[in-house]
């Protein structure tokens, strides 16, 4: 089996674009990678696509991959739509992984690609809901902050973490939100602000929400010993697990944890020959803020019950001992659910080649990177261990 | 999506200060209903910033509004009805597709079946667009005094978010060339094209709306930064050159984002917001804020309008108060109609909206 490298990555920024749908930003987010190979590639060479997109607003539900490959030029290679929830490009990007590997071929393009706010909110809401359980969770009134809410509850309930640890995680992931140009969200917040502001979903106010938000990300990949003709800073996939868990919250004997995640990690960290102390930067996957603290736990950061705690003594900080998020997270960098996974890919890959955009929220030395996408409720969980060269 | 962009510049004798306003006059229901009574209903008002609004009786409507504030204004300006020359009679939601209803309100006040009458319709701009049309019929010389009238009850499904701030107004204003207590020294329009993200189709009963947030923000940035600083490059004024400035009233809050991304502090625009005790008074909303500015307002400030409306465009006057408005003395101002109030239940207000 062939290793494989990561040759050129580019993101959108992820906001509210009312003039941009997802031809436009998969385009965008397309040439930018182009441009980032830094010995050039021509677009020709790429033999294979794997898409991510959930198909918010039911846009374009039917052979989404063909009309993205129409998009970029590339009619004529083969090319899926890879739909897992929210892990949909992370797993796009694992089955690019996986076709070099095989040797089928050379050089792959992974990417995602949402657009979600250009349906009225009640519209949206549905949306939000499908990747649930259908009969039980969401024909049952079960909403995706709900379930999420559950969770939140039942950590504080068996854990002792407090409302106060979940706008930790908010405020953190703001401060690096607001020195990220990609960013959704832009600015600070306080943890008054966060506290005291509108509930959604008890424990969860909406500072504890990811928001939603139109983007997309493609990360160009090639067998790692060709790497070299096409950039000087190949980023290489030292290792990937995924897993998937009971779909529905009431099936699973322990929802403060996701066990595709566990999953997931576990295979990762094998694969890597690595333990969860070697990671030096992470991007998880914090669509809401008890979401990230559960990721601490299941991804080995801390031991299980004490993600509160992480958060608490600034351990996941910039400059700490295990930064996490430093894009600024779902909450803050946005979550267009597609675009996603190979959003935290793209992140990896700066921090990896000390590229990240402002300088302040370069994790320095960073030499192994982690990204943890979940689908969901956590019915699918990805994770890819990238190393620099 | 294909943007039309039309530009329709104003010119002619107008723009120095030749025509303006002579008198006006408003007329607000008594009737009012709290946003209370929206959240025991529904637990929820969906119309920030609005505290309460004018509800039209049983009995009213879009035309005997009109009447009432034509005759405040006529009475105003001390001009007797058989000197109006034209009636352009302006509403978002007229009880009429079709039929003329300036000439009901024209022959109701009084004025000579020997009149230019024209209704205005189709969107909330309608009010600022018959202004336009009636300063450029005075300014043309066709005529000596022109009645402006704008009157709305606009209504939507009950179940509808948009329905919580749909209010009732009235408002005239008597256009000529002598005696003004305000002219008007600039004018800009601007119309590209735009899905409307509040519209009705013909035949339809209720108002609607798209509520898609960003698409609504972008339509209405892009508009008004077009409209209104083309308006200050043509009069070559700047925010801080005017007292107020009034902007579309849908709630409480948009005119004031609006207002300070083109650069106006928020006491500039605070003061106009009538909407959050009348609520969305439709193509009234402008006019009506314009006249409540106009009874407290001083000789030789200045006075930014500038409406919207769904799909889309803007019309923009900059105007300037004069010595005259001082003179008058003895009229029912806007603050009268505003504390002239009596409270209705939820149950009533549906009765008069004949929703049951």
């Amino acid at each position: 089996m062939y290793k494989v490298a990561i040759i050129g990555v580019g993101q959108t920024r992820f906001g509210e674009f009312a003039d941009k749908g997802v031809k436009e930003l998969f385009v965008e987010a397309f040439l930018e990678a182009i441009n980032d190979v830094d010995k050039g590639i021509d677009p020709k060479e790429i033999e294979e696509a794997y898409i991510g997109n959930l198909g918010v607003g039911g846009i374009q539900l039917g052979n989404f991959s063909s009309m993205a490959v129409d998009q970029i030029g590339l009619h004529g290679i083969p090319a899926t739509r890879v739909e897992n929830a929210c892990a949909s490009s992370g797993f796009a990007f694992r089955s690019a992984v996986m076709a070099i590997m095989s040797g089928v071929c050379d050089v792959v393009l992974a990417g995602g690609v949402e657009k979600m706010t250009d349906i009225p909110r009640d519209k949206l809401r549905y949306w939000l809901g499908v990747s649930g359980d259908t009969e039980w969770e969401r024909l049952a009134g079960m909403t995706f902050p709900g379930v999420y809410a559950l969770m939140a509850l039942r950590h504080m309930h068996q854990y002792g973490t407090k409302r106060e640890h979940l706008a930790m995680v908010a405020v953190k992931n703001h401060k690096n939100g607001a020195q990220n140009p990609k960013a959704h969200f832009q600015r600070e917040t306080t943890l008054e602000r966060a506290l005291n502001s509108p509930m959604v979903a008890y424990p969860l106010t909406i500072f504890d929400c990811c928001p939603v938000s139109d983007g997309a990300s493609v990360a160009i990949l090639c067998r790692a010993d060709l790497a070299k003709k096409y950039t000087d800073t190949p980023i290489y996939v030292a290792g990937f697990g995924a897993g998937t868990d009971r779909l529905s919250l009431f099936e699973r004997e322990d929802f403060t944890t996701l066990m595709s995640s566990v999953l997931a990690a576990k295979q990762a960290y094998k694969m890597a020959g690595i333990e969860p102390k070697d990671v030096d930067v992470a991007e998880v996957h914090d669509c809401f803020t008890i979401a990230e603290i559960i990721a601490y736990e299941d991804l080995g950061f801390c031991k299980k019950g004490e993600g509160a705690k992480l958060i608490e003594e600034g351990e996941t900080e910039i400059g700490g001992r295990i930064p996490v998020n430093p894009s600024g997270g779902l909450k803050a960098k946005g979550h267009p659910i597609g675009a996603t996974g190979t959003g935290q890919i793209y992140e990896i890959v700066k921090q990896l080649r000390d590229e990240a955009e402002k300088r302040s929220r370069q994790v320095s030395g960073a030499e192994i990177g982690l990204t943890h996408n979940v689908g969901g409720s956590g019915g699918t969980a990805v994770v890819h261990i990238l190393r620099r060269g | 999506m294909v943007q039309l962009l039309f530009t329709y510049l104003g010119e002619g004798d107008f723009m120095e200060g030749k025509c303006g306003i002579v008198g006006y006059g408003v007329y607000i229901p008594r009737f009012r209903i709290k946003s209370e009574e929206y959240v025991k209903a529904w637990g929820i008002f969906a119309a920030p910033g609005v505290k309460e609004k004018a509800v039209a009786g049983f009995d009213e409507d879009p035309i005997t509004m009109a009447i009432e504030a034509s005759m405040n204004a006529i009475n105003y300006a001390g001009i007797d009805a058989t000197d109006i020359n034209c009636v352009y009679f302006a509403s978002s939601h007229p009880p009429y597709a079709e039929k003329l209803m300036s000439s009901t309100i024209s022959t109701a006040i009084g004025a000579p079946s020997n009149i230019a009458t024209s209704d205005f319709t189709s969107s909330t701009k309608a009010g600022t667009a018959a202004m336009l049309a009636a300063l450029d019929f005075v300014a043309s010389g066709r005529g000596d005094f022109a009645l402006v009238v704008a009157a709305d009850s606009p209504y939507a499904d009950f179940k509808d978010f948009i329905e919580h701030r749909l209010g009732s107004g009235a408002v005239a204003f008597i256009i000529g060339k002598e005696d003004l207590i305000a002219f008007i020294e600039g004018i800009h329009s601007v119309s590209m094209e735009f899905f409307g993200e509040r519209f009705r189709k013909s035949g339809e009963k209720f108002l609607r709306d798209l509520a898609i947030r960003s698409y609504a923000k972008y339509a209405l940035n892009k508009i008004y930064i077009t409209c209104v600083s083309e308006l200050f490059r043509k009069v070559n004024r700047k925010p801080d050159d005017y007292k107020y400035a009034v902007f579309q009233q849908f709630d409480g809050r948009t005119p004031l984002e609006v207002a300070l991304r083109l650069g106006f502090k928020p006491e500039q625009v605070t003061p106009t917001l009538l909407c959050t005790k009348i609520g969305d008074t439709g193509s009234a909303s402008c006019l009506i804020s314009l006249a409540s500015i106009l009874d407290a307002v001083n000789p030789n400030e200045r006075i930014l309008v500038a409406s919207y409306g769904a799909g889309a465009g803007s019309d923009a006057l900059s105007i300037v108060v004069t010595e005259n408005i001082k003179k008058k003395k003895d009229f029912l101002t806007v603050g009268d109609y505003l504390e002239d109030k009596e409270y209705v239940d939820y149950l009533t207000y549906l009765k008069f909206k004949r929703g049951i």
